[in-house]
């Protein structure tokens, strides 16, 4: 019945894009009819590609536009109307006058080995603006999420079954306006959300946010643009009954120097309070930067942050330095670098964490080949240590990759990336140091057209080692072919392999061919 | 006599949303002068065809459109048209994606604000990267947005890396598009409202069983400018061998920030239960909670059985 609903609706909305159409200008789209076929086997838990995946006849009208000779235009996407996993996006609008946009889309998530304890995530909703003068928008729109289902939860390392079922839907409403002006402007906003949840006995809440948010360059003086804004929010929870109330004010400045260089800083400060029980929770950010450009050749930047999170139990306090920088020297080779320290500190009072230190660097370097694409090497880090517990985490990523590409052959592209880290407890008085590394392999080829046959194929294999033992391999191929009067016949394959070899019953293998007819249309 | 002011008062949102309709229709109609030099049939003359790029977008010529409500025309982005006019070379003529990003940044703000320019708080990683407005829009396309890929995948060109992290155990749906790089990506980094609370605002839009606000909040989930923090402290966003994008599953997350307490590691009252179980089998609520400051399940006795309370406390 609730299929047989929504497959009503989409068919509404397509029955008014026609009726509109019909009365109108010109356009057109693709019409896909189709089959999918599943054949899986296993575990099917553990391929999350798979997940929201059907049997049986897709239905989908794609890249629907319809111009006007008043300038309006409709457009939709909707994909698997027919289907449990629908993906349906339909607008009108005028550009700089109004506009009109709904969505619906719905995934399924999977928790079991047979595949019958899953969760489904709908998610519909609306959004409508219009330019009453060319300098005033006003907007608004409103979206609900719904989430039901059986979700289960394996509790390692003995593999206890814990099931809970989910059923809540989350509202949420807004209606605002903007006033535009000359590299400047100023927003208004309200916004409610409403959580209900009927599995899960008090936790249902409603909270409501009116904003103000405003920026401009100062008059007589355009290098420097000032911004700022205030909120004002209550939240209130049933049971047990808790209402907070928030105030927040922001404020930024970036300021254009001579010589490329540029400043900014900003600051935020928070007071959240609850009556009953006289909680009160204080929040202070502060960044400032400085960055001086080489335009096309580099740039550098310096930032610092400080953070202050402050209740009646305790105070923290965050030091964080940003480095970063781009080189071109060379026109074809980029180079980025950045580096990001923090270090938080309990001021005040004790926490469970205590003290930490926290480091991220990161470098990239893309070349580029002429005519033929690029080749990319990139490293990212990250060092995470607690003198408090004495521990180290130690995480690093490589990535390298190719993407070759000429129009007179197609493209090709291939990605290695290699994921290793570890954690190290040092004061080894619980000796459970570990390491992890993954390996990821990609590629694909995408060859030009011959003779009205389009063909692609692709393949991944993926090796995890951390706590589980995971191999999984994918491959897919695709083929299309053009046909007289605009039809097309399309084909793809795709196999996907799935072993967990910790685990006995972490095992999948799944066969998904989807085959279609398109009809490209004008109207 | 209360009762009818309150009824005066009451706004009448059908007339209110006429009037506004109406308002529009007239502002449209009134602004259809649109002082170029160059008209777009000039143009047209020697780029034939380039008009139907654009006829599917938001860009599509006000020459072409009745009442048109924004005044496009060549020669709105095209800078110096008059002079490419009379000599017709690709020096004499601007086009977007060719300029240096500031002059595009400018060029677009006269109808678009800028991103850069909402983004006045600053460490937007795009913004010193020298990026142009064409690099990701293209003003001759039909895509949402004007997006380069509907899907977002021009990302891919400098962020390999994440695709491929998206091969892993458990990823977000970014197959079939329920989820694309935007969804969570904006552009315009707004003052998030969220700070105070604690909870990123971009998860929360689409979990809102784990956001806040709540009484007790768990300071991981404080985000940071220079070193980010928030949920990505404890979840992999872009894929993760894990369930729920867990970086490390059970006890082994948990323990990166925290020590097992002496309590859990000698009392024998479970049969040393710290070592059989996760952390978040009894701390249940740790992205916050309403009734736990150690974020430990009030229902514990009930789903567990046992008497859980008459030892532990929710609150230390």
């Amino acid at each position: 019945m609730r299929h047989a609903r929504y497959i009503a609706m989409a068919g509404m909305i397509l029955g008014i894009l026609f009726a509109v159409a019909n009365a109108a200008d010109s356009g057109g789209g693709k019409i896909r009819l189709g089959y999918v076929i599943t054949d899986e086997d296993g575990n099917l838990s553990v391929n999350h590609e798979t997940y929201n995946l059907y049997e049986g006849p897709s239905v989908s009208l794609e890249d629907f536009r319809y111009l006007m000779n008043n300038g309006m235009n409709l457009s939709a996407d909707l994909k698997n109307i027919s289907l449990n996993n629908r993906n349906l996006n339909a607008s009108l609008f005028k550009p700089g006058l109004f506009g009109i946009s709904l969505n619906n889309q719905q995934y399924r998530r999977i928790y079991n080995f047979d595949g019958d304890k899953f969760t489904r995530r709908r998610t519909t909703g609306g959004q409508a603006y219009v330019y009453p003068i060319r300098q005033v928008k006003i907007y608004g729109g409103y979206s609900q999420t719904d989430r039901f289902g059986q979700d289960e939860y394996i509790i390692p390392p003995f593999g206890e079954h814990l099931l809970t079922a989910t059923d809540y839907s989350h509202k949420s409403f807004n209606v605002g306006g903007q006033a535009t002006f000359t590299k400047g402007s100023l927003t208004a906003e309200y916004r409610r959300y409403d959580f209900t949840d009927d599995a899960m006995a008090n936790s249902d809440r409603e909270a409501q946010v009116v904003r103000v948010n405003a920026f401009a360059p100062v008059p007589f003086y355009k290098r420097l643009a000032l911004s700022g804004g205030y909120q004002y929010r209550e939240d209130k929870h049933d049971d047990p009954y808790v209402f907070l109330k928030n105030n927040t004010g922001w404020g930024g400045a970036r300021w254009y120097l001579p010589h490329e260089y540029v400043f900014e800083g900003r600051f935020m400060a928070a007071r959240t309070d609850e009556t009953n029980r006289l909680v009160t929770v204080d929040n202070y950010v502060s960044t400032v930067s400085i960055s001086r450009n080489w335009p096309k050749y580099g740039g550098l930047r310096v930032g610092y942050e400080n953070r202050i999170a402050d209740d009646i139990y305790n105070r923290t306090s965050s030091d964080g330095y940003l480095f970063d920088g781009w080189l071109r020297y060379f026109p074809k080779l980029l180079i980025r670098a950045r580096l990001a320290l923090r270090n938080k500190s309990v001021t005040d009072g004790e926490t469970l964490v205590g003290d930490e230190d926290l480091t991220r660097h990161q470098i990239s370097a893309r070349y580029k080949l002429t005519d033929w694409g690029d080749v990319a090497l990139s490293w990212q880090g990250k060092v995470k240590t607690n003198d408090e517990i004495d521990t180290r985490v130690d995480y690093n990523a490589v990535t390298a990759e190719v993407n070759l590409s000429r129009e007179a052959y197609g493209r090709i592209s291939l990605t290695y990336s290699y994921y290793q880290g570890s954690y190290d407890n040092r004061t080894e008085a619980i000796p459970n140091d570990y390491e992890f590394y993954d390996h990821v392999f990609t590629g694909s080829v995408y060859p030009v057209e011959y003779r009205k046959v389009q063909v692609w194929a692709g393949a991944t294999y993926y090796r995890s080692k951390r706590d589980r033992d995971l191999e999984k391999i994918g491959g897919y191929v695709g083929a299309r072919y053009t046909l007289p009067r605009d039809y097309q016949i399309e084909a793809k394959y795709k196999v996907y392999n799935f072993d967990n070899f910790l685990v006995t019953d972490e095992y999948y293998t799944g066969n998904i061919i989807n085959v279609y007819l398109i009809k490209s249309f004008a109207i | 006599m209360g009762s009818m002011y309150r009824h005066m008062r009451k706004p009448n949102t059908l007339a209110l949303i006429i009037m506004v309709v109406a308002a529009s229709v007239c502002f449209s109609v009134a602004r259809s002068d649109n002082g170029v030099t160059v008209d777009d049939a000039t143009c047209l003359t020697c780029h034939d065809g380039m008009d139907k790029t654009l006829a599917n977008g938001p860009h599509r010529l006000a020459s072409e459109i009745e009442n048109p409500a924004v005044p496009v025309a060549c020669e709105k982005c095209h800078e110096g048209a008059a002079e490419h006019v009379d000599n017709p070379s690709r020096e004499t003529i601007k086009t977007v994606a060719e300029m240096p990003a500031h002059d595009a940044v400018q060029l677009c703000s006269q109808c678009h604000v800028a991103h850069v320019a909402l983004d006045n708080y600053g460490l937007d990683a795009h913004a010193v990267q020298e990026l142009n407005c064409a690099d990701c829009h293209r003003v001759h396309g039909t895509s949402p947005k004007l997006l380069l890929d509907d899907n977002a995948k021009f990302c891919e060109k400098c962020h390999q890396d994440k695709v491929t992290d998206g091969m892993g155990r458990t990823s977000h749906p970014i197959r079939g598009g329920f989820v694309t790089c935007l969804s969570c990506h904006r552009f315009v980094k707004r003052q998030s409202d969220d700070l105070a609370y604690q909870m990123q605002g971009t998860c929360r839009s689409c979990h809102p069983e784990q956001a806040g606000p709540f009484l007790y909040e768990h300071d991981a989930v404080n985000a940071y400018s220079v070193e980010n923090g928030g949920c990505t402290e404890c979840h992999a966003p872009h894929g993760s061998e894990n369930d729920r994008l867990l970086k490390q599953p059970g006890q082994m997350l948990c323990r990166q920030c925290h020590m097992v307490p002496a309590k859990h590691l000698y009392n024998q009252a479970h049969g040393n239960a710290w070592a059989r179980y996760d952390c978040t089998v009894c701390h249940t609520a740790v992205h916050g909670s309403f009734d736990s400051n150690i974020f430990l399940d009030p229902n514990l006795e009930a789903r567990w059985g046992g008497h859980c309370f008459n030892c532990h406390s929710l609150n230390q």
